[in-house]
């Protein structure tokens, strides 16, 4: 086991036990500088060796920066939640981007679902949940019988097929059932059933058929839901679920073309989240101060150029086959109408004006710095994707 | 192609606008004198840099006008591509014109007004300068944006928009990929778009599709609804701004990044336009309602007659009638004095006989018959509303003041003809098929 690769968890552990018994928000800051700092370290050193449980790649310490960042601004935009459970369940997303191993992914998930679960037992959320964690367990323990956990060293046998089968379709039940708010958690739990993506279709290339083809239905079931959902969603918040769904979707359909769309899927999934975050902090309701912003951030969720949807969106479709193309279009465009009737539903609320300029210096950030201003996110992207088909 | 310019002149050129706009929109409605005055300053400083450019572009030796050039995304192959040769000087010079009247038609000014025309001033000058395709959608959609802004348009003109940019964007897609096949690396280059090698089948397929995106933004029947709520519900400068910058982003879009690379898909499918092109004649001229949007958006259908006849003059009489259409509709757009109105309609009833119809009438003489029958139900139209327009009250004469420089624009285009030709033309030749040109050479 390799623990330098954990050492972001480890340290985001240790400031969601801190925060638990003394609570204050610095800490947890400090938590998250530090923790970006190992990445940081991490990504400059060399490898530290790939034959472990949890890798320190650069894809890792991609997505684990990513992870950091999404978690960096809803801390600062979305004070709502409880933080300690916040860092812990990043703590665990992180290991779970970190490894390739499938006992400690499954152990991320249900360590992610356990925040955004409600208290209330009877809830269809938790019956999706128990659903999602029953199935991806029953898939573990068939793994663990007849082929191992490690996606790397795999044996190709028909029930370790069905064992992968399962636990996927229970990771990806647990996601979707997560998605019903557009937070944090979501948001990264989508980033991290990306990575679980990228490693079953590169690193098990005995077992192809599991990885594509649920990929294939994931993808498109997931624009094409995920873009009619945000198109005919009544409520903001709503609406911005669903968009989450389609960009996770057209994600792993990227994920499908292999190793030159990798780095435009790392770009997309940043651009996304981020934005998809910072606007959900920003529509509560019918009326906000931040509108500027909010035009800015679903106008780029459309993409619409020259902000960071159309611009990571461009070479990630062209690297795709003509048939997915088109369905990836049909899905930029319903989330588009999606988009569209959120800025027209938004009025601006009067009398805050002058508190409104921050916000829009964030989104303008987000949708330029991601968009056309990109080319240092492209080179930590394109090193991401080196070496994993 | 020329060497790139030591100074940045084109960046330049839409980079004050911009500018201009986003330290207005900073200094908020509380300093209005402030915002008045960086406005006037930023509206000024593009009109100098646009006669300065002018200047530099008659005084170049080089056939392909001012360029320049610089890597933007590396690893997309995205440049920062500006380029100028006649018909982008000639828009560029009425981007600024146009813009400098809207926003000294502002009376009392408004700050937040003046934010939007800055920031479309800007979109329309780089789109007019881009020669990059992603360059090109990246302006087009910011001027949307602004348009949608300035004009206070919603769910539907969104929609619209949206849906016309997915169509181009799948088509912009499509090109990319076809250009990594074909040469092995990632380019959004106009030049290097424009020397793909397209089966007919594609090229016919490719065309459509960026045909019925462009079709949202002519706009022409079936999908022109949108404009005629976005002009009710402007203020009177909003109305200004999308006659006379968004009427022309569709025909130049067409004109700069569809044909070039569809020729022959073109070609193949331009009975369809042509029939679509007479059906938005028809629909502007007997439509019930208000007619201002139907008129702008039925003037676009000649600019297709124009471009579909795929001949030289015809072509470049496409363009010097997107050039007539804006400049004529702006000016009615002005003032209601009847002199002036007069003279406006007059333009735009004998700019299409001039320039449009005869080209295609030698093309296709049942689809000019039809066209010229559409043309004139919609002139009678046109002028009955201007004589009921005359009848209103008389407005301010800040607008009089302001239609006499749309006015010489105007009158510089039936007086020099010869010299516009000579400033088009080069840019038309580029949209016609290989077969056209053999024959007009011939």
């Amino acid at each position: 086991m390799t623990l330098v690769a954990v050492t972001p968890a480890v340290i985001l552990l240790l400031g969601a036990l801190w925060t638990e018994r003394r609570g204050g928000a610095r800490v947890g800051f400090v938590a998250i500088g530090a923790a970006l700092t190992a990445v940081a370290w991490m990504a400059r050193a060399p490898r530290w060796g790939s034959s472990g449980t949890f890798d320190g790649d650069p894809f890792s310490l991609f997505l684990t920066g990513l992870i950091l960042v999404e978690l960096a601004v809803a801390w600062v935009v979305d004070a709502t939640s409880s933080q300690s459970r916040r860092l812990a369940t990043a703590a665990a997303l992180v290991l779970a981007v970190s490894t390739r191993n499938v006992v400690w992914i499954f152990l991320g998930f249900e360590a992610a679902a356990l925040a955004y679960l409600e208290p209330r037992r009877r809830s269809l959320g938790a019956l999706v949940a128990l659903v999602a964690s029953a199935t991806s367990l029953s898939g573990l323990l068939l793994l663990a019988v007849t082929g191992g956990t490690d996606l790397a060293f795999l044996e190709p046998s028909p029930w370790a097929v069905v064992g992968l089968t399962l636990f996927s379709c229970g990771l990806v039940l647990k996601w979707l059932g997560a998605s019903a708010s557009p937070r944090f958690e979501t948001l990264a739990m989508g980033v991290a059933l990306v990575a679980y993506w990228v490693r079953l279709v590169s690193w098990t290339p005995e077992l192809p058929s599991v990885g594509l083809g649920l990929g294939e239905v994931l993808a498109w079931g997931g624009m094409m839901i995920g873009g009619l959902g945000a198109a005919l969603a009544g409520r903001t918040r709503l609406c911005l679920a669903w968009i989450g769904v389609a960009q996770v979707g057209l994600a792993i359909l990227g994920t499908m073309a292999g190793a030159p769309s990798l780095p435009h899927v790392l770009v997309h999934l940043a651009a996304s989240t981020l934005s998809i975050l910072l606007l959900a902090s920003l529509v509560s309701g019918e009326k906000s101060r931040a509108v500027p912003a909010i035009w800015i951030l679903a106008l780029s969720l459309a993409s619409l150029p020259p902000f960071a949807g159309f611009v990571t969106k461009f070479p990630l479709l062209a690297t795709l086959p003509v048939g997915a193309t088109v369905a990836a279009l049909l899905g930029t465009f319903l989330v588009g109408i999606g988009c569209a009737r959120l800025v027209a539903r938004v009025k601006r609320e009067e009398g805050e004006e002058k508190k409104a300029w921050p916000a829009t210096v964030a989104a303008l950030a987000v949708a330029l710095s991601l968009g056309p201003f990109a080319n240092l996110l492209y080179r930590l992207a394109s090193r991401a994707a080196t070496g994993l088909f | 192609m020329s060497l790139p310019t030591a100074i940045p002149l084109l960046s330049l050129l839409l980079a004050v606008p911009a500018v201009g706009s986003l330290v207005c929109g900073l200094l908020g409605p509380k300093r209005l004198s402030a915002a008045r005055w960086v406005t006037g300053v930023c509206s000024s400083a593009t009109l100098i840099l646009t006669s300065i450019t002018a200047f530099l572009f008659f005084g170049s030796e080089s056939a392909n006008g001012i360029w320049e050039s610089r890597t933007l995304i590396e690893m997309t192959g995205v440049n920062w591509t500006l380029g100028l040769d006649g018909f982008s000087l000639a828009l560029v010079c009425w981007a600024a014109l146009a813009s400098s009247v809207a926003l000294a038609f502002c009376a009392p000014f408004d700050g937040r007004a003046a934010v939007w025309i800055l920031l479309a001033e800007s979109m329309a000058l780089g789109l007019f300068l881009a020669r990059d395709a992603y360059l090109l959608l990246v302006f087009y959609g910011g001027l949307i944006v602004a348009i949608a802004l300035l004009a206070g348009a919603r769910r539907r003109y969104l929609v619209f928009q949206l849906a016309g940019l997915t169509l181009l964007f799948g088509f912009f897609v499509r090109c990319y990929q076809l250009v990594f096949l074909q040469t092995g690396f990632a380019s959004t280059d106009l030049l290097r778009l424009q020397t793909l090698v397209l089966y007919p089948d594609a090229e016919r397929t490719l065309f459509l599709v960026a045909f019925a995106g462009v079709a949202f933004a002519l706009p022409v029947v079936p999908v022109g609804s949108w404009l005629s709520p976005v002009l009710e519900s402007a203020s009177r400068q909003g109305r200004l701004v999308v006659t006379a910058l968004s009427s022309l982003m569709g025909s130049y879009l067409l004109f700069r990044l569809v044909l070039p690379i569809c020729k022959s898909g073109a070609f193949l499918w331009s009975e369809l336009v042509l029939a679509l092109a007479i059906l938005t004649l028809g629909y502007g001229a007997l439509a019930p309602g208000r007619p201002w949007a139907r008129l702008v958006a039925s003037h676009q259908a000649l600019v297709l007659l124009g471009l579909f006849s795929f001949q030289e003059i015809g072509v470049t009489g496409a363009a010097l009638q997107m050039l007539a259409l804006a400049a004529g509709v702006t000016g009615l757009a002005l003032s209601n004095a009847r002199a002036l109105l007069g003279f406006f309609v007059l333009f735009l009833t004998v700019s299409p006989l001039l320039w449009v119809l005869p080209a295609q009438w030698s093309r296709s003489r049942s689809f000019a018959a039809l066209a010229a029958l559409g043309f004139l139900m919609l002139s009678l139209r046109l002028w009955r509303e201007t004589i009921a327009r005359a009848r209103e009250p008389a407005e301010p004469k800040r607008g009089l003041l302001l239609a006499i420089p749309v006015a010489f624009w105007c009158l510089s285009m039936i007086v020099f003809p010869g010299a516009w030709h000579d400033l088009l033309s080069p840019a038309a030749r580029d949209v016609l098929p290989p077969s056209a040109v053999a024959e007009e050479q011939r």
